[in-house]
């Protein structure tokens, strides 16, 4: 049978400078020539295809953390929208915290992502919209409101912002909403996620298995962090890189000899060409 | 409520050279400085923190001020010399650690009304800031915004002058950046998320802008 290989991108699989090195991408190469290789990230689809360049994954990808699979060629096989209606709820219960989001979902049509942002910003806000200056989806809102498809309603700001209105949110929207409120990795701000409940990367995994015949215990999966836990637990082998938390070392079936720097990925799956 | 903020760091332009040796807020009406009529009125309203920005001439307000205790409240002053006036906005987010976590209402120390502040006043659910508009004096004809069924829009018909007068939520403030900032931008964007109210006072109210309306209002009190 066919193995069904599926990995993390950042800290993973892509090298620490978001690079995939030559070897990665002929072992890649190779590989998919038996065997379905695919990622599950956090990343959008228009970001994996620069990263991914002529390397295609040729099985459904998990995109934006598990709230979008699609295939290579274009072809969505599933989203986890939140709706449009509770998306302005949101929105409108937050402007009495003083606090606007960015909103991320898609164009009506297609998958062309749409990131709107508000006029009103805070100051972790616009250091975040710094990184994205050049990035064409963004487009300023105003007023701010949700488009057709959201994929993901976030808030930038800091922990004594975000924890009362996380506490707020919750006690509004219950389990309508995934709700992830997180540090940021540098900087010193936190943001908080507000997801479709089943918009992860175990629930996509799962939904990766049934459109390709597969068993989760047939799946291997590589990751480096927090997020690639839940699909750790659910996938016959999981394999952490050297240098993931150890958070997620404790979760894996093994932990591989090497770095992302050192393409961990790529050399055990020399084995299986 | 009990904090109120009296905007005081305007240079005042347009009044000099009235404006060359003293700042705008203690140009005096009817023999008191503008700033006292404010503060007079907010300690028989019941406000008991008083906080007034200060950038031109800065240094003079509290001379002739003082701690607040001849009228039973508390001054603080809020220094703005060294930015060199961060505007009303920009005025607010600086003294917010004096505000507090409450409600606070602001008025501009350059408008002279009989409008009597209030202290019971209460922000609606989900609204960020209450403004008091005026009909639209000579010198703004076209008014500022527009007021339907208690709500203020940026755009519309009934429109009508922005009194310089608000009771505010910090929440408005809290996440901004420090900076220059004007309050009028800030309250248009937030506007257009239905989250400022407001009402139309049509008693007694100046905008003290030149040296001929200050004259005005003087001749007027006499009267």
């Amino acid at each position: 049978m066919r193995r069904l290989f599926i990995t993390d991108l950042d800290h993973t699989f892509l090298r620490s400078d978001q690079s995939i090195s030559e070897f990665s991408r002929d072992t890649i190469s190779e590989l998919t020539k038996n065997h379905l290789f695919t990622v599950a990230t956090a990343r959008s689809f228009h970001k994996v295809g620069e990263f991914l360049g002529s390397l295609k994954p040729n099985a459904p990808m998990i995109l934006l953390d598990g709230t979008m699979i699609a295939t290579n060629d274009k072809k969505i096989i599933d989203l986890k929208l939140i709706s449009q209606e509770i998306s302005d709820e949101i929105v409108s219960e937050a402007i009495k915290f003083g606090i606007y989001p960015f909103i991320i979902g898609l164009e009506d049509v297609g998958m062309e992502e749409l990131f709107w942002y508000p006029t009103i910003l805070n100051v972790y806000q616009k250091e975040v919209l710094q990184n994205y200056k050049n990035d064409p989806r963004l487009a300023l809102k105003e007023p701010m409101r949700a488009m057709k498809r959201v994929l993901k309603v976030v808030f930038f700001g800091t922990h004594e912002i975000l924890k009362p209105l996380t506490d707020h949110l919750k006690s509004i929207f219950g389990d309508a909403l995934e709700y992830k409120l997180s540090p940021e990795n540098y900087g010193g701000g936190w943001f908080l996620t507000l997801l479709h409940p089943h918009g992860d990367k175990s629930h996509a995994i799962i939904t990766v298995a049934n459109y390709l015949g597969y068993e989760v215990g047939d799946i291997t999966v590589f990751g480096d962090s927090v997020n690639d836990i839940g699909m750790f637990e659910l996938c016959g082998t999981s394999m952490a890189v050297s240098n993931a938390l150890d958070g997620l070392k404790t979760h894996a079936s093994e932990v591989l000899p090497h770095s992302n720097d050192e393409d961990a990925v790529a050399k055990y799956l020399t084995r299986f060409l | 409520m009990k904090k109120a903020m009296i905007l005081a760091a305007g240079k005042g332009e347009r009044m000099r050279p009235l404006t060359d040796s003293l700042p705008k807020p203690l140009l005096e009406v009817g023999g008191k400085p503008l700033i006292v009529w404010h503060i007079e009125k907010l300690a028989r309203a019941g406000f008991i923190d008083i906080v007034i920005n200060m950038a031109h001439l800065g240094n003079l307000i509290p001379q002739a001020l003082g701690d607040g205790s001849k009228w039973g409240v508390k001054l603080h002053f809020s220094d703005e010399q060294n930015e060199g006036a961060l505007e009303s906005a920009g005025g607010i987010v600086k003294a917010l650690p004096l505000l507090g976590n409450e409600p606070f209402l602001v008025v501009n120390g350059d408008v002279w009304c009989d409008y009597e502040f209030d202290s019971a006043f209460e922000l609606g659910d989900g609204l960020l800031a209450h403004l008091i508009l005026v009909p639209n004096p000579e010198h703004n004809t076209k008014g500022d915004f527009a007021l339907s069924k208690g709500m203020i829009s940026g755009d519309g018909k009934s429109r009508y002058t922005f009194s310089g007068i608000g009771y505010y939520s910090p929440n408005l403030f809290k996440w901004l950046e420090y900076g220059k900032r004007g309050l009028g931008d800030l309250l248009r964007d937030t506007m257009l998320h239905d989250a400022v109210g407001g009402e139309l006072y049509s008693g007694i109210w100046r905008d003290i802008g030149t040296p001929q309306r200050l004259a005005e209002i003087n001749e007027s009190i006499k009267t």
